[in-house]
């Protein structure tokens, strides 16, 4: 079959991402004396470079699964309450007599796992029940974040000020507050993923035009789905376990990939895996060179993200007036 | 010479128990026209026979008959919808039979189901629509993309590289119809594909209607079964030689040579038009 040819420079993505990488990490070695260089280098610059590219790729790839997944390509693991599932654990968890436990840290992948997966099988079944198209999605993704953010805000009520401002700053993301063991247990549980997903992308390319036409072509759908469910539920449990909840990476980026090289999801994903981790690497260098406070991931996201969803909405708008036409 | 024959038997489905189906025969080489009025039960028809709604009970399969010297050299294809069907099948000599059922991979290279309902949620353009849905090309003659055959009937280079979004309904549906048809197309080519076409002529230019009438004929030629659920009961009389199926209520009424049906009845108890 003659493919379509999209000229895009991915080398160049690469070659930023590596430059990224090795900016932040050398940082330190020109800023401080030797012996505070090495404590920021390992204690500061490592986790939160490791923590930009896991949870990047983690939430653009899980994103870019779940719009073709879902058959909507404003699927966002936050807008449908993946992440409102895991941020709603994490808050349970974080304000709860547990957080005073010394290995809450370590218990918190599994509780945002526990909400990612519970949110997903709601969501899905909600959609389902609503003839699966890609509004129900929405909505069904929109009613289960508002009852998860409804109970956050209840749980507000009775949290300590300390708590208070933890569970703030935690739902606001951030990219240092984990340590490089926790990023190690999360990178080797993301290995395994990243492999299932890669044997099921030439599957998911045969989802665009629906389950029914997916099977008329063998595809096991139900399996698939299920299995691309799960390995994105661990995927964005584990972003919002070890930085907390970060708003619209996953409808910006993917959105951006495909526009630049297609619909493959064979390029997309991988693709979409690198930029995401390239556009958080860009926050950690913006906080590690502005000297200012560490601002919040999703404080910086939803400033692009949101007039970016705005343009997004009225250029489908748009499109869809032209083809009616 | 090579003798194809579509055997089919439907019975109740678990999935839509309000479809009763009785056994037939479906011959290969054949166009068979499926008729009827709205909610009557085409499109689950064709449903059954592309194995959607019952895949278990569904088998292809490909007899080869022994010549008169004992050289297996004929053969003859057959789609049964029944779990009974594979043990009948499977009888001693001078026959030998393969049996292919939805759950082999071959199952999709032999089978094409066109519907038009399709709602694109991305802009897909045309060249990833082709590339995604198509199975791996077998055959050199489809190697290179898009059969000629094919591009000449539906003429779809020129949208190439354009999002299907952006095409009209009628230059959609023939993106999806070549996509159906190049699918199958090493099959049909040697006369061992069954097509499956709901409403396929619906938006399509008259000339676009010819060139696949046409490319569908060639195809019943070598043997293929084409399969088309349609309303369009006045264009029957040109093909006499067709079969006919018609369903009303879910069940399979009439069946036969289009020629040999007993149209006036059939105009008034099924479609309730004295003629047409």
């Amino acid at each position: 079959m003659s493919h379509v040819q999209y000229k895009f420079p991915q080398t160049y993505l690469v070659l930023l991402c590596c430059s990224l990488v090795l900016i932040n990490l050398l940082h330190p070695v020109w800023s401080f004396e030797p012996a505070i260089a090495w404590q920021v280098f390992w204690h500061l610059q490592v986790p939160q470079v490791l923590t930009a590219l896991i949870v990047g790729s983690a939430l653009s790839a899980s994103a870019a699964i779940l719009q073709v997944l879902l058959r909507n390509p404003l699927a966002d693991p936050g807008m449908i309450g993946i992440s409102s599932g895991a941020s709603l654990m994490a808050a349970v968890l974080l304000l709860s007599s547990l957080s005073q436990w010394s290995y809450v840290t370590y218990l918190l992948p599994f509780a945002c796992f526990t909400g990612a997966l519970g949110s997903t099988w709601l969501m899905f079944h909600l959609a389902r029940k609503l003839a699966f198209t890609p509004v129900a999605v929405i909505l069904a993704g929109i009613a289960l974040s508002t009852i998860s953010s409804a109970i956050v805000a209840w749980l507000y009520l009775y949290a300590s000020p300390n708590q208070l401002r933890d569970l703030t700053f935690w739902l606001m993301g951030s990219l240092q507050h984990t340590d490089i063991w926790l990023l190690l247990v999360a990178g080797v549980i993301l290995v395994p993923c990243a492999l299932v997903l890669r044997g099921l992308l030439p599957q998911l390319n045969r989802l665009y035009l629906g389950p029914q036409q997916a099977s008329l072509l063998g595809v096991n759908v139900r399996q698939t789905t299920q299995v691309a469910l799960l390995v994105c539920a661990v995927m964005v449990g584990l972003s919002v376990a070890i930085a907390g909840a970060i708003a619209f990476i996953g409808l910006l980026v993917p959105h951006i990939v495909r526009q630049l090289i297609g619909h493959d999801n064979r390029k997309v994903v991988p693709v979409a895996a690198l930029v995401g981790g390239i556009l958080l690497l860009c926050i950690v260098t913006f906080n590690t060179f502005s000297g200012a406070i560490a601002l919040p991931v999703s404080l910086l996201t939803a400033t692009i993200g949101g007039p970016f969803f705005i343009y997004i909405l009225f250029h489908r708008q748009h499109h869809l007036a032209g083809v009616r036409q | 010479m090579l003798v194809h024959s579509l055997h089919v038997t439907l019975q109740a489905c678990a999935a839509e128990p309000r479809y009763h189906f009785p056994e037939l025969t479906l011959s290969g080489g054949k166009f068979i026209h499926v008729l009827g009025p709205n909610g009557a039960g085409k499109s689950t028809f064709l449903s059954l026979l592309a194995g959607m709604l019952a895949p278990q009970s569904v088998a292809l399969c490909r007899t080869y008959l022994a010549s008169n010297d004992g050289v297996l050299s004929d053969n003859r294809c057959q789609v049964k919808l029944s779990e009974e069907f594979a043990p009948s099948v499977t009888q001693p000599q001078p026959q030998k039979n393969e049996v292919i059922t939805p759950n082999d991979t071959v199952w999709h290279a032999h089978r094409g189901f066109y519907s038009a309902q399709y709602e694109p949620s991305f802009a897909l353009k045309v060249a990833d629509i082709m590339q995604f849905f198509v199975l791996e090309p077998s055959e050199p003659a489809v190697s290179d993309g898009l059969a000629p055959e094919i591009e000449k009937v539906f003429a779809i280079r020129q949208f190439w590289d354009r999002p299907i979004t952006e095409l009209s309904t009628g230059q959609q549906n023939r993106v999806h119809l070549a996509r159906v048809c190049q699918q199958i197309y090493p099959a049909l080519q040697r006369g061992e594909g069954m097509l499956l076409l709901d409403e396929a002529f619906t938006g399509l230019d008259i000339y676009y209607q010819q060139q696949l009438m046409q490319l569908l004929r060639r195809w019943v030629g070598l043997g293929n079964i084409i399969v088309h659920a349609h309303h369009e009961l006045h264009s029957l009389p040109k093909y006499t030689d067709d079969e006919a199926i018609i369903i009303t209520g879910g069940k399979l009424v009439h069946q036969g040579q289009i020629g040999v049906l007993d149209w006036s009845n059939i105009h008034q108890t099924i479609f309730h038009v004295d003629t047409i």
